[in-house]
């Protein structure tokens, strides 16, 4: 079994908002004031894809979040379909490939897609994330 | 329980065990003398689905002409989703089941064809929409002429008929319309963002946007129909997870309160092929009228197909496939009350998620497609070789005489041969009757490859291992089984080539005697019985 790594939510500023600028894919300006929220992982040995669990916030429809390993290269993501009613926290269990993350530390960051353009995801979007165990 | 004669036995079943009271177990009144719900369900792609493929283009094309206001009206059909689906909750799979199952069955009738079953659309395999969901005189492509040109001419047709259908609905399904947000006809019509009018794709042409010429799945939607990511999101070992801090993954998406407005995350089945495959399709297919397209019912057979495979792994690996004791009244009571039945009435006995757990039920299959080597594949990655039930040889054996056993080798078990030993064991599980008199004895176990007949002497290069009895003097008649780690002796094997799949492992059993003053002159003859080997992979 791997062992629960739980994520620590760093605080995402200065440093963030030059990797969002740096980010290689269509996006708009981020919101005035809003800084991409950055998670941190801790990221075992592992031979199999990873079950990662990512909590949300409530997103507009037709929304996607995806993330952003440093490197800008798109790990993984959550996809909603259908009607999103503004709820509590999300919890949307996703697969990474395997070798969507490294071992070790790594810092993701969040990208809210919607039609209307991409947007960073904020704290309130992108609330956690945790590797969960899988047989 | 109700006697449904022609309701085809169930071949498998989820609800096993102490964990079965949980479900109900009544067999459905639901079908009408026009046919069942069993069937072989097949791959889309595969010539003899091609029959399929007709009858469901001709039923189809039957239901769009139906009048508006007939139950098995095309659009009536795919309202059902819009008012009732839900998503984003631990009753994903469990609704689209029998919305599914009416479905096929109204096709049948349409389409005259009693003997046709829904095919699926294993997109793992087959990464681009179905040649034969194209054309513009097909009616398994929404835009063809088949459908309404725009919104403008279906409202003119639908519009009365709907509204009469929804003052239909009784107190109770009003109930549940409220809590979706359809808080009257209007609301539900062109009120809001999840009405009919917010989600049609008008014009038609805009219905879907892949084309026979370019059907390919988005390169965002490839990344998640991989058969790496379907297999893992197979692979968890519980329904829902037990709350929402559980390390654990699980199989369906998180428990909610009701499944209309409870959408609460997802798990990676929903979340990822299901959600992309939708999103990244075009036309009306990300939309909650996606039922309006003939190919959601494909891309929704191909869910229901996996989450047979994931309830099938769980019973092969002696696991519920059920929510939790202490979460299954909640699971088993949310009502679905808006499925309509072969003879276009309301279907009103059998109303909640419960009743629909048990695939069968309805009596249908599935060919084999992707996921399904899961359920092949030994428990715990591996497992084992066996002498089943068609090939146990019980043997006698004494201190003078081998027992021997054949030990059938699949395919995952000899592929388990080549991992390093610090990953993978192999356990030899050897049940036998013991002497009456076991003291002063060792059982020593033998193996050679199919066709040799191993060395029974006690210094051997065929020797295994063996076992003592400790502290007993006087075993009983009944089988006593053993288990012994035979890695070692397998790697031997496996070094000389002679562990092929389709072989076989020959084992040999003898008792030997090696403390002799331990013997009681009454002990009497050194003679048991072999009656069975099976080898696991750990």
């Amino acid at each position: 079994m791997k062992p629960l790594a739980l994520i620590t939510c760093i605080a995402a500023l200065g440093g963030a908002a030059i990797l969002w600028s740096s980010l290689p894919m269509a996006q708009t300006a981020p919101d005035d004031g809003m800084a991409p929220a950055q998670l941190s992982l801790t990221v075992p040995p592992h031979d199999d894809p990873l079950t990662v669990e990512v909590i949300t916030g409530a997103l507009p429809n037709g929304a996607e979040l995806i993330l952003v390993a440093p490197d800008g290269r798109i790990v993984g993501g959550v996809a909603f379909f259908g009607q999103l009613n503004p709820a509590d926290e999300q919890y949307h269990q996703i697969l990474l490939p395997r070798d969507a993350l490294m071992e070790g530390e790594t810092t993701l960051t969040g990208i809210v897609k919607t039609p209307e353009g991409d947007r960073p995801a904020g704290p309130d979007d992108l609330r956690g994330i945790r590797l969960l165990d899988q047989p | 329980m109700t006697d449904i004669p022609h309701l085809k036995t169930t071949r498998r079943s989820v609800l096993r065990g102490a964990l079965a009271g949980s479900v109900a177990l009544a067999a459905p009144a639901l079908l009408s003398a026009q046919g069942t719900y069993a069937g072989i369900r097949k791959n889309v792609m595969a010539k003899d689905a091609q029959e399929d493929v007709d009858s469901y283009r001709a039923g189809v094309a039957e239901m769009l002409k139906l009048d508006p206001d007939h139950p098995h009206n095309w659009y009536r059909n795919a309202f059902i989703h819009l008012l009732d689906c839900p998503h984003g909750n631990w009753w994903f799979f469990v609704w689209h089941r029998p919305f599914l199952a009416y479905f096929e069955h109204k096709i049948r009738i349409h389409s005259k064809n009693p003997e046709f079953s829904l095919p699926y659309w294993d997109w793992s395999t087959e990464q681009r929409l179905p040649a034969a969901m194209f054309g513009s005189d097909n009616a398994l492509d929404p835009t063809s002429s088949h459908f309404p040109a725009d919104w403008a001419s279906f409202a003119a047709d639908y519009e009365d008929a709907t509204r009469a259908y929804w003052e239909s609905f009784d107190d109770a399904q009003l109930a549940q319309e409220t809590i979706r947000g359809n808080t009257g006809f209007d609301m539900f019509w062109n009120g809001w963002g999840g009405s009919v009018q917010a989600n049609f794709a008008t014009p038609r042409s805009i219905g879907r946007t892949k084309t026979a010429q370019n059907p390919d799945l988005t390169d965002r939607a490839l990344e998640f129909v991989q058969p790496e990511i379907v297999l893992g999101g197979l692979k968890p070992e519980i329904f829902v997870k037990p709350a929402p801090n559980d390390p654990s993954s699980a199989f369906n998406s998180p428990k909610a309160p009701n499944h209309h407005r409870g959408m609460r995350g997802s798990a990676v089945i929903e979340g990822q092929p299901h959600n992309q495959v939708h999103n990244n399709t075009g036309g009306i297919m990300p939309t909650l009228l996606s039922s309006i397209d003939p190919l959601f019912y494909l891309h929704h057979g191909n869910i229901d197909r996996l989450w047979d495979i994931w309830t099938r792994k769980q019973t092969k690996l002696g696991l519920s496939a059920l929510p939790l004791p202490a979460d299954a009244p909640a699971f088993n009571r949310e009502p679905f009350l808006f499925f309509i039945d072969g003879d276009g009435n309301k279907v009103t006995q059998d109303t909640t998620a419960g009743d629909y757990m048990d695939i069968g039920r309805w009596g249908y299959s599935y060919t084999r497609a992707t996921g399904e080597e899961l359920v092949d594949a030994p428990p715990r990655a591996l497992m084992v070789a066996t002498n089943n039930a068609s090939n146990v040889r019980t043997e006698a054996f004494s201190a003078f005489n081998a027992g021997i056993a054949g030990v059938a080798l699949n395919e995952a078990f000899t592929n388990t041969l080549t991992a390093p030993m610090s990953q993978v064991r192999h356990i030899a599980h050897i049940t036998f009757v013991p002497p009456e008199n076991v003291q002063g004895l060792r059982f020593n176990f033998f193996m050679a490859p199919q066709g040799d007949t191993p060395q029974t002497a006690p210094d051997s290069p065929d020797l295994a291992g063996s076992f003592e009895f400790f502290g007993v003097v006087h075993s009983h008649s009944d089988p006593f089984t053993v288990s012994i780690d035979i890695t070692e002796a397998l790697n031997r094997l496996e070094a000389t080539g002679t562990l092929v799949p389709g072989g076989e492992l020959t084992f040999a059993m003898a008792a030997a005697e090696v403390d002799p003053s331990k013997r009681l002159d009454s002990a009497g003859a050194i003679a048991g019985q072999l009656i069975s080997v099976d080898v696991e992979a750990i």
